[in-house]
């Protein structure tokens, strides 16, 4: 499986093993945390929820319309779901290519497409109370 | 026919339910849909401007005619990443 929705924590190194093929020049890989401060709140929590079907099928989507654009020997996308602190790992994506021009644009544009996309919502647990995330 | 709505994130805590049935006519719209959720939930009212649809895991726009079976869902703008 090369996109995947998981509770277990992100492995990088795994990660990367299983994106790399023999033509592989560089991977880029992006890893998204948990930050402190959000949007003026102290955050406690983050709490993600996902309508896992359609995810999976838009992350998918998402992974052709990526190997269509850019000429790429792998990608993988995994975004985890539940409940994470500061500092916790919530999506990864990695991109090899034969060379790292191509892998780290690849790998900008699958993250920001991502974000635009794919059904999932994160609720800030922060100090000050609770916002489901909207913009 | 009966359609099985799902709700996620801001949309399934004002309904206090993550799977709602809403009844409509054959041939009903999208926004019909939306708008007996929203008699049904009145306090949902207040998420009308954020509110993204989809049927058979496809985002659907509001004109989009439903038919018996399909699988929709209603949510706010996406947040994920």
């Amino acid at each position: 499986m090369t996109v995947e929705i998981t509770t277990t924590d992100i492995l990088l190194d795994r990660i990367l093993e299983q994106v790399r093929t023999e033509n592989t020049g560089g991977i880029v890989s992006f890893v998204g945390t948990v930050r402190k401060r959000s949007r003026g709140h102290i955050i406690k929590e983050l709490q993600y929820e996902i309508y896992e079907e359609m995810a999976v099928k838009e992350m998918e989507t998402l992974e052709t319309l990526s190997r269509n654009k850019f000429e790429l020997e792998n990608i993988m996308i995994v975004h985890r779901t539940g409940t994470f602190t500061v500092g916790e790992r919530v999506v990864a994506i990695a991109v090899a290519a034969r060379h790292r021009k191509t892998a780290f644009e690849a790998c900008e544009f699958i993250i920001d497409e991502l974000k635009r996309s794919v059904p999932i919502w994160k609720k800030e647990i922060a100090e000050n109370g609770e916002f489901w995330v909207n913009d | 026919m009966k359609i099985q709505v799902k709700l996620f994130a801001s949309h399934r805590e004002l309904a206090g339910e993550s799977e709602v049935s809403i009844d409509l006519a054959d041939n009903a719209r999208i926004a019909d849909l939306i708008e007996k959720l929203f008699n049904k939930y009145p306090d949902m009212e207040k998420l009308r401007d954020e509110t993204i649809v989809s049927v058979n895991k496809n985002f659907a726009e509001n004109d989009a005619v439903l038919k018996d079976g399909d699988e929709v869902a209603i949510f706010p703008p996406v947040s994920g990443g």
